[in-house]
Parts: C-alpha cells; structure tokens; sequence
C-alpha cells in the first residue's frame, strides 16, 4: 500500500539557521503519527513545508503518490490536505456558520460564481450545520465568533477542517490553551475521525497525545532523532535525553 | 433585506426617478448625472477596498484610457456604440495587465505599484500631444448617441446614466452576496486561511481588479459624454484620491458608502469652490479628519446611530454590533 | 560636437540620479523601518525647494539655505510624524492615506504662498561657470550635486553602518517584534527616521532647484519617480536606493532627451520588467 505522507530528505534554512535537517518521514493511510519534540524543534515548520506556507530548499514531499513541493498551497488542499493551526486563524467578525461555508466553498466550483446569492444555497449551509453539529457546535453556529470562547473556537477550527474531508489531516497543537474538560471532549471528537483520514499531529500534551499516537516521530533541532512505535519511543533513552537533557 | 432597508431602498428608487420633476434647475439634474458617475466610480473601487482590503491609488487611469479610447475612436470614424464598446474593452484589457503587476506585492506594495502606474498613464496623457491633445485635452467631436439615443438634454442624459448606474449596482450588490464575494472578503481577512481551505487567493483578486477595472471603464465613457471633452486632469493623482476618499469617507465596508461618499464630496467640491479656493486643501483635511476620526465612514456610523436611538426607543441596552456587512 | 550633447546628457543624469538618491534614500528608509509608503515624499521635496527658494531671496548663502531649507521640512515632517501619524500606529493603511492627504495640503499651501509661477533658484556663483576639459564644456553645478549626493550616500552608508542610531534603524528594519523586544524605543526612533527622510528630501529639493525649479506639480513629478527608485531598488535597502536611483535617472532623463513623448513609457519597461522577475526589487530586503 502507498503511504499517505512520504517525506523524503527535507531542507529548509532560514538564513544562517537550518530549521528542517534531512528529515524523512513516511505515514501510511489511516496512521496516528505523532510529532513531539521541544520548541524550536522546528515541528510546525514542517508542517509548514508540508502545506507550501514555506517551500523547502531541498528534499520531497509526496502525499499519496502525488509530489507536492512546487504545487501551490491551494491545489496541496484540493489534493486532500488539511491543516488546522497552532494560532488560531478563523474569520472573527463571521457567523460559525459562514466559517464552515468559506471552508466548503475552497473546494466547491461555486466559489467562482460572482452572481449567485450565496444563501441562496442551502446545500452548503446544510452541510456547514452538519459539521458544527459533529463537533457539538451546532446550537451556536448563528453566533459570531467573536462572541464564543476559546473551547468553541477550536473546536470550529477543527470543523472547518473536517468539513473539507481530508484524506491527510494536519494538527498543529489541537489541545493548546483547553481547560481539562474541553480537552476531553476534543479527544472524543479526534477519535471519532474515520479511519480514511490519516492523521498527522503535533501535540505536547502527553496524556492525549500518546493515547491517540499509534507512532511517533521526535524532532529535535530539525531533525528526526527518534521514530517508532509508541512504546518504542517512549523506552527510547534518546526521547528523554532531547526532553531532560535541556 | 430587512423591511427597513427594503423602505429605504424604495423611497431613494422613487426620488431618484422622479428627481427632475422634483429639482427644477437644469444644472442640479446635471450635478446628480455627476454624482451617479463619481458614484459608479466609487463602487468600482471599493470592490477592491471594502471587499477586497487593496488600495488602489490608480483607479482614475482606467477612467482616462475608456475616456481617451473613446474619443479617439469616435475621432478616427468609428461609429459610437463601436466606440464604447472599444473604449470598455481597451480599459479593461489595461485593468487586466496592470493587475497583474499590481498583485506582484500585495498590501502596501500594491498601493505603491498602483500609483506609480497610474502617474504613468498621467504622464503617457500628458506628454503624448499629438494623440492626447496633452494637457490641452481633447474634445468629442459629436453629441453622444448611445444606443441612437439623444441625451443631450439634462434630464434624458440623467436618466441614461440612472439606467447605467442601476444596472452597475444591482451587479456590484450581487457581487457582494456571491460566493465569489464571500471568497474575496475571506482572503481580506485571512489570505493564509483561505489557501489553505482551496481557495486560490490571487486569482480571485486580480479578476476582482479587471471587474472593478470594468466599472470605471463604464463611468469612463460616462464621464467623457457627460463632458465632451477629457483631459489628464482626470486621470491625476487627485483624482484617483479623491474616488478613493469618496469611498472612504461613506464607508468601505457598505454597497451604500460610496454612493454617499460620492454624493456628499461632489456636493462639497462644487459648493465649496464658490466660496473656498482652495479645494486641495480642504480634500487633504477632509482625508485627514475623516481617516482618524471616523475610519468607518459616514454610514457605518449613522448606521450605529440609528440603532441606538432605536435601543433607546426600546428601552433596551444596546446589544454588540452585528459584523454583518450591510446592504 | 556630438560628443558634448552626450557628456551633457550624461551628466545631467548622473546629477539627477544624484537628487533621486537623495529623495528616495528618505522614502526606502521611512518604509523598510516603519512599513509606510510616504506619500507626502514629492511634497517634501518640493516644500524644500519653495523653502530654498524664499531663503535665497532673503540674501542667505546657497549651501546654508540648502541645509536651513532641509531642516525646515525635516521639522514639519516630524511634526506631522508625531501628530498625525502616532495617532494611527497598527493602521498601516490609514497612515498611507493620511501622507496622501498632507501632501494635497503642502501643494496647496506652495500654491497659496508662492503662487503658480515656477520659481527659478540661482545656482551659486561660482559653480555657474562651466568646467572645461579637453576642449569639453562640463555643467559644473550639476558635478557638485553628484559630489554632494555621493557624499550624502557615504555618510548615510556610516550612519547605518556604524552608529548605534544605524544600528537600531537596522534591527527595526530586520524585525520590529525582536527590536521592542530589546528595548528599542521604537516611537522616538520612528519620529528620528521620518525627521532624517523629511530632512534629505528637502535638502534634495534646494538642490535640485537650479536644476528643476519650484513649480506647482514637481511634487507629482517627483513622487512616482521615487516609489520606481525604489520598486527597482528594493525597499528598505540604501544600495538599492543608489542603484535605483541612478537607473532610473538615466532612463528618465535620456527619456526625455531623445523621445519626450514616451519618457515615463521608457520608465515603464524596467519596473515591469522586475517586478515580473525580481518582486523583491534587485536588492530588497523588505518584503513589501
């Protein structure tokens, strides 16, 4: 079977600073990758490399056979990619709703129609409800999101992604900044994503991250230092050196 | 549309068409004629400003090659609907290259490019005497019969450009509510964002610049049959400002606003320049006060007005200002 | 002899480089430390020479009235820098607009003040008379102002280079998060840059005048030649401005020469040209 997310002796500098070092990474369809490591490690840099925020210096991405580096993020999306951020980056001054339809619409023609009433389509807010119902957002979809709290907001963020159906879904940092309940209920919610979404996450908290990471992979100063099962990388002594060893 | 705004959209319809019979004076019909195109022209740019958060500080060249084309073919023989029709797509087709130069920096870039691109139409207009007439200008040579029309008259002329003007709203108004509305005012707000769900970013704002690039094409033609005669004035730096000020002013972030804005800065500009000679300025401090004052504009602002004397009314606390964009 | 007409040519355009340098160093420092495009940069320059101007009729010396005039527009920049544009920080566009504005008012008030005349600025004396060399009439005035001009990219050159000043604008320039960080007082730098922009703008402007003159609409003359400078040049970078600057002179002033009618056409070519190859300009440091 062909990995879902083959990546192969990626480079990226920043100037004099090597932020991604020959890292290579292969997850396969329907995996729970985790990448841990400490900050800096340079994890959503390659996230970033992944998606085409940055393009890379050396090295290839391919998702699903297809060969990234070079495309445009926007066609990397209609490839199935999916990304949610560590910042949370919605539309503030928009109804739920509406932030669901801007993400149904990236990957409906319609979005190109400059004369149609875009309430017009209840299709799309149909499907928006769905999703927001899904991550237990629905009696709220009509607020603004300005007016909701930071639980909501990214659990919205997570239904705009979901919404695109991904084939390869990229977490950066889900659980950031979430009381202990809220935590909870996005950890049922990541579980209950089906098994045709592969899932590639950056997370440091270590409960939810490691109940959820089927294998993990450890960065440290942009390079891939450990990789493996969960249990492999936790026995690891490299693991805690990267973490104690600061 | 609410049923408040549906009344007032009807009552300014009504006195729109009815506003010859109800203001006398020939030369008020021809001030709202001039109001309605400095108003298509606001509209135009605040496709890019309101929805697209681009500022365009250029906007006024398109207005003077439809203007110049237009005259132009009209001087070398061509008939006037041929005329139009050439001005219209020569505009648009300048409006298309010159977006493309333009989005090669977006955010303070583009506003630098679009200036510098604008000053050198100015400057081909200027200089080019013997195609422009130079700073001397050029008339055109027949009374405009569009569509075998004559709207040499000040009322039919108005009602021409009422038509015009109806049909450039209703088409910007839908714009506004489209998917492809939605899709730019998205990437205003968060380009990064709106890649990443699929959308390509750049291709929607350089077909919003040839639209918006296509209005003042429109106004363009109006403009030269309104005048019978163009001049690089029209395509100066003020210009382009004072369309950008309009929209400004009445607020970007409506379809109402530059209407507003055009009407209240026409009104001004020709009132004031009986009484104040030095109109320059008063734009510049116009600009300054409203910028730093009222960023929002004059509808925005009587909008929130409104609602509070509403509240009041009620008995009720005013709630949080709804984002949503309004009609 | 055909040769004159290219020395003289190539001279004016070296010395109108020169002016540009001067014009646009003021722009690509005020935009790569504090992201604005000031608009109000052709009105500086002009306001410097009406300034130049008034201070020559009042008997002064011709290189005091240079620097007297360039202070002079230095102050009313910092001026309008700390009451006008301070009251904006974080609205990047309004604070662009805003420079629009004022520069409407400055080139109403020259107007009002100086009327529409243009206004010739006598050189001085002794720089009038030509320099001949080999049996070549060189313009002597216009040799000084690209002396002045090299000199001023210099010492532009150690300010960045070797003050703490230069050193603080740079960090500014590279990463204004990383610079408040650190402790720069950002404000006080940002009315000390925009002062030093408005400063050498106005002195271009005195400069230029026995070249230009001061006339009504030298401000819209100069201003898109300065945003080319530094669309070429790249924003933010002193050796773009001086590259830029002295790419752009050429090309206008040959422009002009030999086909006036399609001078600003001319102009045109290279800034598509890099803008479709090069967006960051050919030594840009700042992303626009």
């Amino acid at each position: 079977m062909s990995p879902a997310l083959a990546v192969a002796h990626l480079h990226k500098r920043f100037g004099g600073l090597p932020a991604t070092k020959d890292v290579s990474l292969t997850v396969m369809p329907g995996e729970r990758r985790l990448i841990i490591g400490p900050n800096g490690a340079g994890k959503t840099t390659l996230f970033n490399l992944i998606t085409g925020d940055l393009s890379a210096d050396a090295g290839s991405v391919r998702v699903f056979g297809e060969e990234l580096l070079g495309m445009p993020t926007q066609r990397r999306v209609h490839l199935g990619l999916a990304r949610t951020y560590q910042i949370l980056t919605l539309f503030p001054r928009e109804r739920l709703v509406h932030n669901v339809v801007l993400s149904l619409l990236g990957l409906d023609g319609r979005r190109w129609n400059p004369w149609s009433i875009l309430s017009a389509n209840h299709d799309l807010y149909a499907a928006a409800y769905d999703a927001l119902r899904r991550v237990g957002l629905g009696d709220i979809a009509e607020r603004i999101v300005t007016e909701t709290s930071y639980g909501e907001r990214r659990r919205l963020e997570l239904a705009m992604a979901l919404a695109q159906q991904p084939r390869l879904l990229l977490l950066d940092e889900p659980l950031a900044g979430l009381s202990h309940s809220e935590r909870q209920t996005v950890r049922v919610l990541l579980d209950s994503i089906p098994r045709d979404v592969t899932i590639l996450m950056i997370e440091h908290d270590m409960d939810t991250a490691l109940a959820f990471a089927e294998r993990i992979t450890v960065l440290h100063y942009g390079e891939v230092i450990v990789e493996g099962t969960r249990a492999e990388v936790v026995a690891d002594p490299r693991t805690r050196e990267v973490y104690l060893g600061e | 549309m609410t049923r408040a705004a549906a009344l007032v959209f009807a009552a300014c319809a009504l006195s729109l068409i009815a506003l010859p019979w109800l203001i006398g004076s020939e030369f008020y019909v021809n001030m709202a004629s001039q109001v309605l195109i400095y108003a298509l022209l606001a509209l135009s740019i605040n496709m890019l400003l309101g929805y697209g958060g681009m500022v365009s500080l250029g906007h006024a060249a398109y207005l003077g090659i439809a203007g110049y084309a237009c005259i132009l073919a009209t001087v070398w023989g061509y008939n006037q609907l041929a005329a139009a029709i050439f001005a219209i797509a020569a505009s648009t087709a300048a409006a298309a290259f010159f977006g493309l130069l333009s989005l090669r920096a977006p955010g303070l870039g583009f506003i630098m490019i679009t200036l510098a691109l604008g000053q050198i139409v100015w400057g081909i207009a200027y200089r080019a005497n013997n195609l422009t007439g130079g700073d001397n200008g050029i008339r055109h040579p027949a009374r405009p019969m569009p569509f075998g029309l004559d709207i040499s008259v000040a009322p039919k002329f108005y009602y021409f450009t009422l038509s015009v003007f109806a049909i450039a709203l209703f088409c910007i108004w839908r714009f506004s509510r489209s998917p492809f509305g939605a899709s730019l005012m998205g990437a205003r707000d968060q380009p990064r964002r709106m890649r990443m769900l699929g959308h390509h970013v750049w291709l929607v704002r350089w077909l919003t610049f040839v639209m918006a690039g296509f209005w003042a094409s429109v106004a363009g033609v109006l403009y030269v049959y309104y005048n019978l005669f163009l001049s690089p004035h029209a395509i100066s730096l003020q210009q382009s400002a004072e369309i950008l000020l309009m929209a400004i002013l009445g607020g970007a972030s409506t379809l109402t606003g530059p209407i507003v804005g055009a009407a209240v800065i026409t009104l001004v500009k020709n009132v004031a320049s009986t009484y104040v000679e030095r109109w320059n300025t008063l734009l510049g401090v116009i600009f300054v006060v409203v910028i730093v004052f009222m960023p929002h504009g004059l509808v925005p602002g009587c909008q929130q007005l409104l609602r509070r004397v509403r509240d009041t009314f009620k008995s009720r606390p005013s709630g949080a200002a709804t984002a949503e964009t309004a009609p | 002899m055909q040769w004159q007409f290219w020395i003289i040519q190539t001279l004016n355009s070296v010395a109108f480089g020169g002016l540009l340098f001067l014009l646009s160093s003021g722009f690509s420092l005020i935009f790569g430390l504090m992201r604005i495009p000031n608009l109000a940069h052709g009105a500086f320059f002009m306001l410097g020479a009406y300034f130049g101007y008034t201070l020559l009729q009042l008997r002064l010396q011709f290189w005091p009235a240079a620097i007297v005039g360039g202070l002079g527009v230095g102050l009313v920049g910092a001026v309008f820098e700390r009451l006008v544009l301070r009251r904006l920080a974080g609205n990047e566009q309004g604070q662009v607009l805003v420079t629009l504005g004022i520069s409407f008012i400055i080139a109403d008030v020259c107007l009002l003040v100086w009327t529409g005349d243009p206004m010739p600025l006598p050189a001085p004396q002794a720089l009038r008379p030509p320099l001949r060399i080999a049996g070549y009439a060189f313009p002597t005035y216009r040799l000084v102002v690209l002396a002045i001009a090299l000199v001023a990219a210099l010492a532009l050159y150690l300010l960045m280079e070797r003050t703490r000043l230069g050193a603080m604008i740079r960090a500014g320039v590279d990463d204004m998060e990383m610079a408040r960080a650190v402790g720069i007082p950002v404000s006080r730098l940002f009315t000390a840059v925009f002062l030093l922009g408005a400063t050498l703008a106005g002195i271009g402007g005195v400069l230029g005048g026995p070249v230009l003159n001061a006339y009504p609409g030298l401000d819209t003359d100069m201003l898109p030649l300065a945003l080319i400078v530094v669309i070429l040049g790249g924003a933010g970078s002193l050796l773009g401005a001086f590259v830029g600057s002295f790419i752009v002179g050429f090309i206008y002033n040959f422009g002009i020469a030999l086909m006036p009618d399609l001078a600003y056409f001319v102009l045109f070519l290279p800034m598509v040209l890099v803008l479709v190859f090069l967006p960051q300009g050919l030594f840009g440091r700042v992303q626009i």
